[in-house]
């Protein structure tokens, strides 16, 4: 082994912002993972944040139930993900008026919506639950019927102006997009890749890292945004570090590791619409007939073929007129919920994009958070729509074909498509034979050390490695380093030198308690068996170099995490 | 870095049973000779010499009938010499795997060890590839260890564990070191992680185990002082797992075997063949 570069064609990027607030933080590191080539797939400068609203009603709405009428006053903004949206309203009936207004909801067409809650408010209440104090304000808690959960977090309430009501819903595991980016990484020659999620909730800057398809989204890291306070990134096409100069708190790395070339799972280039699904390898599968594969992140692209847009609803009297954008293709197997990334479409360019999916048939399917601000002008053609190869992600038994093609047992496709996927393969001779079809990890400040504070561990981490997933604290599967070296002492060479070597990174196999096990190294990074001050620069192997873990002692001072930052001239 | 191969290597197995000192030297003179080292006749034995090394690196070994003739004894020396001497005298089948630049014998199945007591059945030496940032700075370094010398006690060596304890000797840029008991000098580098808690092994993903050079460490002037990495052992892999003593695996070209016992982790492999 020796140490991962980046590849010669790719960027390295070593700078510095100094950041005012968390909506200046997100702002700032997208900006600096833009000049690496990751790609932003939603999200806006400062000011714009991409606000993802589905459709409502209006303030002045009412409601009527026999004798009753209710009278919509605003919604509120849920700050919270987990909680429901909530909508605030005065009734002429009695105290069980919100009881009455949630079963009107229910039953009156409210398009994809239910009450799930109803009760008093208080006015300090603010977290979109019923309160429990003095009844002040009639409110019910609305949920979408119709969509699946949704893991980015597509519908938190734009603040109430009280001209129009906009209802949502968002879940526990939600990335609230009040405010936030969806950047992705490039794809390494390990066809691996990641998104980094950073947003804002409340005042505070959040950072979560997702698998290439987001189906895992990591707890969220909340690196500090005082005013003033300087930032220093150093960032590839596959990784990121930042770090605060001359301390070791908010200090984020993530991103994708190199894999071995062993451990490299192996490349799907074809997918027939055959029941079962035929799967062909780039090169030869090794696979006998029996044994399971696992496949994660396949993608499927089709070409688009044309975009519709037209009002949600009629009425002429909503203010904000919800647009419903389909896109059609000759055929797909996407499904709602589903994030799918539009390119290339001109006129309509409001449909370019990373969206969450809806109303989804054969051949077309609506952009479910798309309104009018994005629909522009007519579909003038072209396009491509990339998403998640659902009916092939999964855990199968296989039936060998010959070298290069299997079949997925019990598998049902309808339509090929284009697919970048790999597979992990049991029960090869001296080993289980098991490779990485996804790998990705985030380390940062937080209960304990990370890779700012110790070149050994991350006590506060998120991994997801094939298809399991996990998020937790320091414990035996937590991000760590394995390296030469003995207890005692830094490790150096005859002349005084410290031995230089690659820092290969072991996470837990079967979730963060699990016995950890080599999986790769991180890119443009080197372990140094010797302790440096700070942010130390030196030149060795044709690179420019910097250290990353800050002022240590102890035993942390028997080594060091460089990255490199720039090939010397 | 990559594991340093000398091209050579010379596998020889023997009975030592007589008890008699001479057959044995006559034993382990004809398996380095036959591994590329040059042998004179001298006093009770032979002077043996290795090959040099790329680096311009050698070592001689003195080596004499000791203890009342029922021994070999070796003394290691190359401008400067051993401050004392190695002594094998163990009954058994015996196994010397050789390159030119350096030697591992020891008895085929077992290991010795204070526990074990006994008389001695290991020695093992060499000179270590030097990389070439060191290559200027290094005038003469080698390494011996041994399971035993005249009146101390059995111990242990590399056939045991990548931190033997046991007797040894070294030098580097004329200056010989040694040690006894209880001083891990010299030694193989291992690969670490944090030590709590404690990575009970290093394994790929896929099941596969790490393997990893073997650097060695030993006291720059002295058993005392901080240990330094003058280079590498040749023709030598760790391998973080357990294996069976004396078990053989085929990898990159070459015939390996396993030179520790049941419970080493890592384990030292040294190419057979």
């Amino acid at each position: 082994m020796a140490i991962r570069y980046i590849p010669g064609t790719e960027f390295r990027n070593d700078g510095q912002f100094v950041v005012s607030d968390a909506t200046d933080f997100c702002t700032e590191l997208q900006g600096q993972l833009i000049t690496v080539q990751w790609d932003t797939l939603s999200g806006t400068r400062s000011g714009a944040y991409l606000r993802k609203t589905l459709f409502g009603i209006q303030q002045n709405t009412t409601i009527t139930i026999g004798a009753n009428v209710y009278y919509i006053q605003g919604s509120i903004p849920n700050p919270n993900p987990g909680a429901w949206a909530t909508v605030i309203f005065a009734g002429t009936d009695s105290a069980t008026t919100y009881i009455n207004l949630g079963q009107a909801v229910n039953s009156n067409g409210f398009e994809s919506f239910r009450c799930v809650q109803a009760g008093y408010m208080t006015t300090t209440t603010t977290d979109g639950g019923p309160g429990t104090g003095s009844p002040s304000i009639n409110g019910i808690d609305i949920e979408s019927i119709s969509l699946s959960p949704d893991s980015n977090g597509t519908s938190l309430l734009p603040a109430a102006d009280n001209a129009t009501m906009w209802f949502g819903y968002s879940t526990a595991s939600a990335i609230t997009d009040a405010g936030g980016y969806r950047m992705r990484s490039k794809l390494t020659s390990e066809y691996q890749r990641c998104r980094a999620l950073m947003y804002v909730a409340g005042t505070t800057a959040q950072v979560k890292i997702t698998s290439g398809d987001e189906s895992y989204t990591s707890a969220a890291f909340a690196p500090s945004t005082t005013n003033g306070l300087i930032y220093r990134q150093i960032s590839n096409p596959y990784q990121f570090y930042l770090l605060t100069p001359g301390a070791t708190s908010s200090f984020l790395f993530g991103g994708t590791p190199a894999l071995p070339d062993f451990l490299k799972g192996q490349r799907i280039t074809g997918c027939t619409n055959e029941s079962p699904i035929r799967i062909t390898t780039e090169s030869a599968h090794g696979l006998t007939t029996g044994e399971q594969v696992s496949i994660t992140d396949a993608e499927e692209t089709y070409g688009i073929t044309s975009v519709d847009s037209a009002p949600l609803y009629g009425s002429p009297l909503v203010l904000i007129r919800p647009f419903r954008i389909q896109v059609v293709t000759a055929g797909h197997e996407f499904t709602v919920g589903q994030v799918v990334s539009v390119s290339g479409v001109t006129g309509a360019t409001g449909a370019n994009g990373d969206w969450k999916i809806r109303e989804v048939d054969a051949t077309s399917f609506v952009l479910r958070d798309a309104h009018n601000d994005f629909a522009t002008a007519p579909y003038a053609g072209a396009g491509v729509v990339q998403g998640t190869r659902n009916c092939t992600n999964g855990l199968w038994t296989v039936t060998v074909i010959d070298d290069l093609n299997f079949t997925l047992d019990t598998s049902d496709g309808t339509n090929a498509g284009s697919y970048v996927a790999n597979t992990g393969i049991a029960g090869k001779n001296n080993n289980d034979g098991r490779r990485i079809s996804r790998c990705l990890f985030m380390t940062g400040t937080g209960s304990g050390n990370s890779f700012r504070t110790s070149m050994y561990h991350a006590q506060t981490g998120a991994y997801a490695l094939n298809a399991s997933n996990y998020t937790g604290g320091d414990n035996i599967g937590s991000p760590r380093t394995v390296f030469p070296g003995i207890l005692g002492g830094p490790l150096l060479w005859s002349d005084d030198c410290a031995v230089l070597c690659e820092p290969y990174l072991t996470l837990g196999i079967n979730g963060i308690a699990s016995q950890a096990r080599l999986i790769g190294q991180p890119w443009d990074c080197a372990l140094i068996t010797q302790d440096y001050t700070d942010e130390s620069t030196a030149v060795f192997d044709g690179y420019n170099w910097v250290k990353v873990t800050g002022t240590t002692s102890g035993s942390l001072q028997w080594g060091s995490l460089w990255v490199a930052i720039s090939v010397v001239p | 870095m990559s594991i340093p191969l000398s091209g050579i290597n010379f596998t020889t197995d023997f009975t030592f049973a007589s008890g008699v000192g001479a057959d044995l030297i006559t034993e382990f003179n004809t398996a380095l000779v036959a591994a590329g080292w040059s042998s004179v006749a001298a006093g009770s034995g032979f002077d043996l010499t290795s090959g040099t090394t790329p680096q311009g690196l050698s070592v001689v070994i003195e080596v004499r009938q000791a203890v009342a003739n029922t021994h070999l004894g070796a003394t290691f020396k190359d401008a400067s010499t051993s401050p004392f001497e190695f002594i094998v005298g163990r009954l058994g089948d015996y196994r010397v795997v050789a390159s030119p630049f350096q030697f591992f014998m020891y008895i085929l199945g077992r290991a010795d060890s204070t526990a074990a007591g006994g008389l001695p059945g290991e020695l093992m030496g060499g000179v270590p590839f030097i990389p070439s940032f060191l290559a200027g700075s290094t005038s003469e370094t080698w390494w011996a260890r041994g399971s035993g010398r005249s009146g101390s006690l059995i111990t242990n060596t590399f056939r045991t564990t990548v931190v033997a304890t046991g007797q040894a000797a070294w030098c580097f840029n004329g200056q010989v070191a040694e040690a006894a008991l209880n001083s891990q000098n010299p030694v193989l580098i291992p690969p670490r992680s944090v030590a709590q808690p404690t990575l009970t092994e290093f394994v790929w993903y896929d099941g596969s185990v790490l393997d990893s050079e073997a650097l060695i460490a030993y006291g720059k002037t002295s058993a005392a002082s901080s240990r330094r990495v003058p280079g590498l052992l040749w023709d030598t892999v760790l391998i973080w797992d357990e294996f069976t003593i004396d078990d053989e695996q085929t990898f990159g070209g070459y015939t390996w075997t396993n030179l520790t016992i049941d419970t080493a982790i890592p384990s030292i492999w040294i190419i057979k063949s």
